[in-house]
């Protein structure tokens, strides 16, 4: 019989909430250390140039000034910013692509490939004198003609922005069955092109690194990182650096969102500290944040379907074309992993990834790693063609959509097999939560309303290979449990879920958990923070270290009261009868028992290491019920429903919290979010006053339902859910605005401008 | 205020410091403690109290007044630190997230953010919960609506404001409910 | 430090101390009221700051003829005053949406007016509601209309040893009333474009009125030749259809990042009329809501 679970799925509070509401959690940037010094980064003032000459006279001589540094001082080796292991990095680009093109990026250049990319660094006694001797930096630049578009960077007569690759772009295929024979069974084929916005992470701590230096040669450093164990492996390679001598410690996280999965900063706050042997912190301004760091890639997206008269797709191609900016760093990746987000049971199936390089600073990991891109693309024209041929686009998806015991579509080399997938349920309470059949009554005769959906599906862990966690428990003398785990907690409850399965598996009470998470010198290895995998991969390495401390703790409870193991469990802090749950001895006393009083005295402390067999893909499907004003174009979304299918919530709590705060994203990219350029390719909106998201009195009623199918190859049946939760958001809008309209928008975010004119120019009014 | 004149490099704490303005002596009282510092022009009352006081839930994250992660409660209103010069909280009364409660017992503010799983990633949590706190102490039972405007300077990147609006909610009825037991 | 080149910090008891300081001081003085706009940004051309904190200009008075509202005030205490709301309705409406509630308890209206912003949300109200700045200088004072006063973003008429003292707001008698609206890319925004409408009725036809917008010029801008077409009429949907495009000869937006020139010219019409019938509906009923 299955045992009844009493932490997993409970709303366990927050290990982290009471040191976050009391001001008494310490993030990077709350860390003063003494005699710290400060780091500042001077920027290029051009798109792209060559450094000519540089002069350090003047800056050095300033009152304060402790170090300035170019290209000509730091190591010169090339590192890839996505931080990946040598073996990963190429992906699913063509082997004929070089790892030199892949690994592209030093720590300073002698060329600056986008505006205010780094150029020099200083560091002073303080922020302003730091500031002051940027200034006094002489460098002689030679400009180059710049690219900052697609259509620019792949013109005929576009600048080589990326030693090595013709054209300034990487083509990677991906294909099932054969598209050209599946459009010919087509009775319809339908094509379209998308443009889909950048957008900025907004994390709101800002990203911040402190190095300290010891005489000793060893080397911590703090970071607002998701992924130290990526960190410490690329400063020992840069910099040469034996990693016993590196620990790379995450503090409290201020957000993550894929902003941090990449090498920011680190590396170079290492070798600041490593060259003044004084502790250094570089924080970045909200405007580097905003303006110069990495961000979603912007994408150009042909999509072509071809459907049966019946209603089925028998073939889809898709050629997308993102803007990578200068540094190839996540951008192989997000953009092929568009190819692997598609839920439906496509039989011929083409996809086309070009990564373009660009002169804008690059794009990188964000929430969803290209599926809220596609999803638009997709999701978007499956309710035209739901709109022209008279389908119901619910009973369209659901007829096209794979099915439980049908090929993961995941990894299309894989054979991996899907083993759950609730969106049935999620379409009936959705549909049902939104009223998406009730009469659409506009509020006012000057404004149109309308309801839509889009379906999203997502990976839970790498897809491109099978992924990789580990985990430790160490049992206390008095029975309590601590967790040790190289995963970083962003802000999204990692710490607290994996205690619940912790505890859950080894069979202790919650509040007798304390977990220690991403320090390199005392926590076992984790890839990091992404792809939704901290549950899944690095709960499955909690849960099975957790089974075998369960196995101990019954081992010595057996040595101590002479019965025999098999008739032993573990329960709420206690070791019981199997049969009757009479209460045998307290872990506490075995646990002790086992240090002090044993035969074979021992410390129970596991270590696990768990390698995914699967990446089982969670799912999800939001409602949008909206009207828009015929006069303003402005956008008010009555209500939002997001649905998400997690396996099982292992805390529903956190899991509402990571729908409601994705559609709130999602809905800042859909309607407001935007990155202004100008033409010399410089962000013209690099602060919160004119980059906007989404605010308290922004926000629509949002109502989150969670959905379960657990997953068998997950713990306690739990598969990923942050970044679901954010795909399908922008391509709801759109189609609960498509419905209000009769117009298919191609062109994002959904501005009251563009909307305006697109009623105009369509004659919806007068 | 008495003025230490600008000098080039003195030595502080053991530090050294470049002195680029006049130093002007304010006092202020902080979470209920009387302080005298010695401050900057062009210095905010954010980096005043993180700085000077250590008061490190006080956040900076936008720096110019847009994201509300640096508010503090001062002379009974919620303000953003960041904006505000330290001259000017000369005499005043402030309030950081650090005095909202005592050793003892967390405000239920603080604990309906916990209860409600409303902090996610916490940086912007601290601001949101001091606007929200003199938000009640001027309007016992408001609105949703209204708990949405006195948060609107916040910022939150992680919740989509929905848990942190409903631990609002529970609190203003929990602070009316143990008022009217008394 | 926010503001690298600020050295010296004045904060004068009475407002003959502050005239004769900022007559005197040899370098770039700024005025600190709120701080909420200067503190925005580094201003590394502002030597000194004089704080105007006690100079006794935080007040709202009522008297018989004017409303007389201290430069110092903020929008918060703006928003308390009750005879604002009721009366002033423009004026009420603009300081609920202007930036957001912790900001308003810092941000004054006098703040407002000097910045000079094009899309200061106080101003176009202030034009409308026919308010008069009284200037301190060291000379006396000067009474100057918001016409008069703004020249430019960011640019105004005061000059070195200037002070705006007080806004003095007329009191109405008879049927007025007026509103205010702002198109923002989201809330808490910078406008893309605003107007205040202020309207005086006679005999339910509208006998006086005056409409200014902002962020759709240099300044903020009346629009004269509608306020002119309104005269007379009994407003609705489609008798200000017909007339509203005359306030395109009034303005002349520009392209940013907030928006494009084209949008800004369309909304203009689009608020125009809601904000007129809003004015106009708050005339009819006396502005008892």
């Amino acid at each position: 019989m299955e045992k009844e679970l009493r932490i997993v799925g409970k709303n366990i509070k927050r290990f982290d909430a009471i040191g976050k509401v009391t001001g008494a959690a310490k993030y990077t940037s709350d860390i003063y250390l003494p005699g710290m010094l400060i780091a500042k980064i001077l920027r290029s003032p051009y798109a792209h140039a060559n450094i000519k000459s540089i002069n350090k006279a003047r800056a050095m001589a300033l009152d304060g000034v402790k170090a300035v540094v170019t290209w000509e001082d730091v190591p010169r080796v090339r590192f890839c910013t996505a931080g990946y292991p040598k073996e990963t990095i190429p992906g699913l680009v063509p082997k004929s692509v070089p790892i030199e093109y892949l690994e592209d990026k030093y720590l300073l250049d002698n060329k600056a490939r986008y505006f205010n990319e780094p150029i020099a660094a200083v560091v002073a006694v303080d922020e302003e004198t730091a500031n002051k001797a940027l200034d006094l930096i002489d460098i002689e630049y030679e400009v180059l003609k710049h690219a900052c578009t697609i259509d620019e960077a792949i013109a005929e007569d576009a600048p080589e922005i990326h030693g090595g690759t013709s054209k300034n772009m990487i083509t990677t295929e991906i294909s099932n069955g054969d598209v050209k024979e599946g459009f010919k069974e087509a009775d319809y084929i339908f094509e379209d092109s998308y443009l889909t916005p950048p957008q900025q992470h907004v994390c709101m701590e800002r990203s911040c690194s402190i190095a300290a230096y010891d005489p000793s040669g060893k080397i911590t450093l703090w970071s607002t990182t998701q992924v130290p164990y990526h960190i410490r492996r690329n400063i020992s390679e840069v910099l040469g650096i034996p990693m016993s001598k590196i620990r790379v410690v995450k503090p409290s996280l201020g957000g993550g969102f894929g902003e941090r999965q990449m090498i920011q900063n680190e590396l170079l706050c290492v070798f600041l500290a490593q060259l003044v042997k004084r502790p250094v912190k570089l924080e970045m301004t909200r405007e580097e944040n905003i303006g110069y760091s990495a961000r979603r890639h912007e994408t150009k997206i042909s999509i072509k379907t071809g459907v049966k008269k019946d209603g089925t797709i028998v073939a889809m191609e898709i050629d997308v074309k993102s803007n990578a900016g200068a540094y190839t760093g996540h951008s192989p990746y997000v953009t092929n992993a568009m190819a692997t987000k598609n839920p439906y049971a496509i039989p011929n199936f083409l996809f086309r990834g070009n990564v373009v390089y660009t002169n804008l600073p690059e794009a990188a990991a964000f929430r969803g790693y290209g599926n809220p891109q596609i999803t638009i693309a997709r999701e978007c024209q499956l309710d035209r063609i739901c709109k022209e041929l008279g389908f119901d686009p619910i009973k369209f998806r659901l007829q096209n959509f794979i099915k439980v015991g049908e090929k993961n579509p995941v990894n299309l080399k894989q054979d991996w097999i899907l083993e759950s997938c609730g969106i049935k349920e999620c379409f009936e309470k959705g549909a049902k939560a939104i009223g998406y059949y009730e009469p659409k009554t506009p509020s006012s005769d000057k404004k149109l309303r309308g309801r839509g959906f889009a379906v999203s599906m997502h990976v839970t862990g790498t897809s491109a290979e099978p992924d990789f966690s580990s985990a430790q428990l160490k049992l206390n003398e008095d029975g309590t449990l601590s967790l040790l785990t190289g995963a970083s907690d962003l802000g999204q409850g990692s710490d607290t879920a994996l205690s619940q399965i912790a505890a859950e598996s080894v069979g202790v009470n919650i509040d007798d958990v304390y977990v220690y998470s991403a320090d390199t010198d005392f926590t076992s290895i984790d890839m990091g923070t992404y792809a939704s995998r901290l549950t899944y991969v690095a709960g499955n390495a909690v849960k099975q270290a957790g089974e075998r401390v369960k196995a101990e703790i019954i081992n010595f409870a057996a040595e101590m009261t002479g019965q025999d193991v098999r008739n032993l469990e573990t329960l709420e802090g206690w070791v019981i009868r199997r049969e009757n749950g009479r209460k045998v001895v307290s872990i506490a006393d075995v646990a002790h028992f086992a240090v002090y009083q044993a035969r074979n005295r021992k410390s129970i402390d596991i270590t696990e290491s768990y390698k995914s067999l699967n990446c089982p893909p969670s799912f999800g499907v939001h409602f949008v019920d909206l009207e828009v004003d015929k006069e303003t174009g402005k956008i008010d979304i009555l209500k939002f429903v997001a649905t998400v299918e997690p396996g099982k919530a292992i805390n529903p709590a956190l899991c509402e919290g990571q729908a409601e705060g994705a559609a709130a994203q999602g809905i800042g990219y859909a309607l407001m979010e935007d990155m202004i350029y100008s033409k010399e390719g410089k962000m013209l909106n690099p602060n919160l006053t004119d980059y906007k998201v989404p605010r308290s009195m922004d926000m629509p009623l949002l109502e989150s339902i969670i959905v379960e199918d657990p997953d068998p190859s997950g713990p306690f049946g739990a598969k990923g859910v942050g970044e679901m939760a954010i795909a399908p958001c922008a391509a709801a809008i759109a189609n609960a605005l498509f419905d209000a309209t009769d117009i298919s928008f191609k062109e994002f975010p959904l501005t009251k401008e563009r909307v305006l004119y697109a009623l105009k120019t369509t004659n919806k009014i007068k | 205020m008495l003025i230490i004149e600008q000098s080039k490099i003195i030595s502080f704490r053991g530090e050294e410091i470049i002195m680029k303005s006049n130093k002007y002596r304010i006092n202020l009282t902080v979470n209920g403690v009387n302080y005298e510092k010695y401050v900057d022009v062009g210095e905010t009352l954010a980096n005043t109290l993180r700085l000077e006081l250590g008061l490190t839930g006080v956040k900076v994250s936008c720096d110019r007044g847009d994201c509300g992660a640096c508010t503090v409660i001062m002379n009974g209103k919620a303000v953003k630190s960041c904006i505000i010069p330290a001259v000017k909280a000369d005499g005043a009364n402030i309030m950081t997230i650090e005095g909202l409660s005592t050793p003892d017992a967390l405000h239920p503010l603080q604990e309906e953010f916990i209860n409600e799983a409303a902090v996610q990633c916490g940086y912007c949590t601290p601001g949101m919960i001091l606007a929200a706190k003199a938000l009640l102490d001027e309007n016992k039972n408001p609105t949703e609506a209204e708990v949405r405007e006195a948060i609107g300077g916040n910022i939150c990147r992680c919740t989509g404001y929905v848990k942190p609006v409903k631990a609002i909610l529970n609190a203003a009825k929990r602070l009316n409910d143990e008022q009217g037991a008394c | 430090m926010k503001q690298s080149n600020v050295k010296e910090y004045f904060k004068p008891t009475n407002l003959k101390e502050a005239l004769s300081l900022l007559n005197s001081y040899d370098k770039n003085i700024a005025i600190l009221a709120g701080g909420t706009d200067l503190f925005t940004d580094d201003h590394s051309d502002i030597d000194a700051f004089l704080d105007i904190d006690l100079l006794g200009l935080d007040y709202i008075k009522i008297e018989n003829n004017y409303i007389r509202i201290g430069s110092n005030t903020t929008f918060a205490n703006i928003l308390h005053n009750n005879e604002i709301y009721t009366n002033h309705g423009a004026l009420w409406d603009a300081s609920i949406c202007l930036a957001d509630k912790s900001v308003r308890n810092m941000a004054t209206i006098g703040g407002n007016i000097c910045s000079s912003v094009p899309s200061g949300d106080s101003i176009p109200p202030l034009f409308a509601l026919s308010a008069i700045f009284i200037i301190e200088t060291i000379n006396g004072e000067k009474k100057v209309r918001p016409e008069e006063f703004f020249l430019g973003p960011r640019k105004n008429i005061l000059k070195k040893g200037e002070i705006l003292k007080e806004i003095l707001l007329p009191r109405f008698d008879g049927l007025f009333g007026s509103a205010f609206t702002k198109i923002e890319r989201g809330s808490v925004d910078l406008a893309t474009a605003n107007i205040a409408v202020f309207v005086r009725l006679d005999n339910e036809k509208i006998s006086e009125s005056a409409i200014a917008l902002g962020a759709v010029a240099p300044t903020v801008v009346r629009a004269s030749k509608l306020e002119n077409a309104l005269i007379g009429i009994v407003p609705n949907e489609s008798k200000l259809s017909d007339i509203v495009e005359l306030v395109e000869e009034s303005i002349s937006p520009i392209s940013d990042i907030r928006s494009t020139a084209t949008y800004r010219r369309k909304i203009s019409n689009i608020i125009a009329k809601r904000t007129i019938i809003s004015a106009y509906n708050r005339a009819i009923k006396n502005n008892i809501f």
